[in-house]
């Protein structure tokens, strides 16, 4: 987790130049990176580990509040080396945070017993066109 | 090491949600996971893992990430959600 809250700092310390932004977006990438190494415990199977997932998940949501203040006063000093790895890896993070540790440990127990698809019957369920 | 996917149906009611164009572009991914599991990034020993992918369609860039759950005994991943998130 981040010991600098950046939404708040970085507006206070004036005019962002190009290589101050490369230091910040070279610290968030190897931030996420390091968060990355933890994935496994993003959606755990095991109950005790759901407070744990809970933790993991508001940490990347604390990295996405200042990467996206980060984005907003970097973009004007294009270009900036690592920006769009930064914009990558935020996109994928906003996607998962659609899905809670919670929404998907109940989602595994309907699963479990419940109907699943083949990927031909979901293009069959979705009226696209069969590869197969 | 193969493995079977398959798509549960809390996700494939997030495919539904989607683009079609999307939603192919997400079933074909999942059969090319099929096909080669080398592709397939640091499975865990046992559990649940995310893939994440890209794809830009009329020049906007769209983070596709499926939740896996994995089981050693069926051979099997069952795709328990899809989140889509488009670039800004």
């Amino acid at each position: 987790m981040s010991a600098l809250e950046l939404v708040d700092l970085l507006p206070q310390l004036g005019d962002l130049t190009v290589a101050a932004a490369e230091r910040w977006v070279a610290a968030a990438l190897a931030q996420a990176t390091a968060l990355r190494e933890h994935d496994p415990w993003l959606y755990p199977i095991e109950p005790e580990r759901q407070q744990a997932a809970e933790r993991l998940h508001a940490a990347w949501k604390h990295w996405a509040d200042d990467v996206e203040a980060l984005v907003r006063r970097a973009e004007p000093l294009q270009p900036v080396r690592g920006l769009e790895d930064l914009r990558q890896a935020l996109g994928r993070v906003q996607a998962l945070f659609k899905l809670t540790p919670a929404m998907i440990a109940q989602r595994r127990q309907q699963a479990a017993p419940g109907k699943v698809y083949s990927v031909e019957e979901a293009r069959r369920e979705l009226q696209l066109r069969d590869r197969g | 090491m193969s493995y079977s996917f398959a798509i549960a149906g809390d996700a494939l009611a997030d495919l539904k949600t989607l683009d079609s164009w999307l939603q192919e572009e997400v079933l074909d991914e999942i059969d090319t996971l099929g096909a080669s599991s080398a592709i397939f990034p640091n499975l865990p020993n046992a559990g649940d893992t995310v893939y994440a992918f890209t794809r830009v369609h009329s020049g906007v860039k769209h983070h596709i990430a499926l939740v896996l759950t994995r089981n050693d005994s069926s051979k099997t991943f069952t795709v328990l959600g899809i989140v889509h998130q488009i670039q800004t």
